[in-house]
């Protein structure tokens, strides 16, 4: 006796048939399951030596301030490692301690510009901070300058000038490597 | 016998397949870390220090015999005062002559073995980098002290 009503199986047929899949998401596996297990031997090799290459690479000194994009620093051979101490930034648009903006640089100086007095009180506020936090030390007074190295000096002079009033005598400049 | 788990019959083998898992998480982690504290850019720094200057000044009076070092970086040269004694040192393609001032800088050295401290007067619209190179050719030629006039 011939069927009648037919149970609707499946009936998408595109050109590329993934026949083997669906057989699978079925559960017939008798014609071998499609998802063999993933070689995992290379991919622990590549981890293995990208971990040693930073591992290398890695430096607990160095790079404790971010440098801005269009901030290129001069180079030096003869420089000594950097020391974590508030830093001051001089670029073309203005002068940054820490991440506060604390002056402008005018392309034509005048007298007046040669003061930096949002400077001094950022300055004078941390000297204060920092004597107070450690009484029974000497003030150090250092203090990280960078900037990119076709500013003009005159910009720089007076960053140096205002530091120096204030109290902040060691003055180191940020340099790279050359090379780097 | 068992131990090579081959052919041992009914013996339960002895491979047994490690678990990666751990190990490839420990290992993402570490790569996530050390690319995010990845130093790409190595910074330095070159000290000018005016504490130590002030200091001797108002220790012991200045030695009138004492003759004085001092560089001047100027747009198109450099002047070296070695007391009244000055040399120019015109620039090359726009940068200080370096190689020159090395051999006055040896020069210098030779005639005053115990002398560290050199003054560095600049124009105020001299390039930042070439004042740093004029420290950096300082402390190559053992003139450790330099001082950087703000004026």
């Amino acid at each position: 006796m011939q069927k009648v009503i037919i149970k609707p199986g499946y009936h998408i047929k595109p050109k590329y048939d993934l026949h083997a899949l669906r057989e699978h998401v079925k559960g017939d596996h008798s014609k071998g399951a499609i998802a063999g297990e993933l070689p995992l031997t290379s991919m622990i090799d590549m981890f293995t030596i990208l971990v040693i290459f930073l591992l290398m690479n890695f430096s607990a000194t160095g790079e404790i301030f971010f440098i801005q994009k269009n901030l290129k620093l001069p180079e030096a051979s003869r420089s000594k490692p950097l020391e974590s101490a508030p830093l001051i930034t001089v670029t073309a648009q203005g002068i940054t301690f820490e991440t506060q903006k604390v002056g402008d640089n005018p392309i034509n100086l005048t007298e007046s510009d040669q003061n930096l007095p949002r400077l001094a009180g950022a300055l004078r506020q941390l000297k204060i901070m920092a004597e107070t936090l450690r009484p029974n030390e000497p003030f150090k007074g250092h203090v990280n300058i960078q900037a990119d190295e076709n500013t003009p000096l005159v910009y720089i002079k007076r960053v140096m000038q205002t530091c120096i009033v204030e109290g902040w005598n060691s003055i180191h400049f940020a340099v790279r490597e050359p090379g780097s | 016998m068992g131990a090579s788990g081959l052919g041992g019959g009914g013996k339960k083998s002895v491979n047994v397949d490690l678990n990666l898992v751990p190990f490839i998480d420990l290992l993402s982690t570490l790569i996530c870390f050390l690319l995010i504290t990845a130093v790409w850019q190595q910074i330095n720094v070159l000290t000018t220090d005016s504490a130590s200057t002030t200091a001797s000044e108002s220790a012991t009076p200045p030695d009138p015999n004492r003759i004085d070092l001092s560089l001047s970086l100027m747009m198109d040269h450099v002047l070296a005062a070695e007391g009244e004694k000055n040399t120019r040192i015109n620039h090359l393609q726009g940068e200080p002559d370096y190689n020159s001032l090395m051999r006055l800088l040896n020069d210098w050295k030779t005639r005053h073995p115990d002398r560290k401290d050199v003054t560095l007067n600049t124009d105020s619209q001299a390039p930042y980098k070439q004042l740093i190179r004029l420290m950096d050719t300082l402390i190559t030629a053992d003139f450790e002290d330099v001082g950087v006039n703000t004026n």
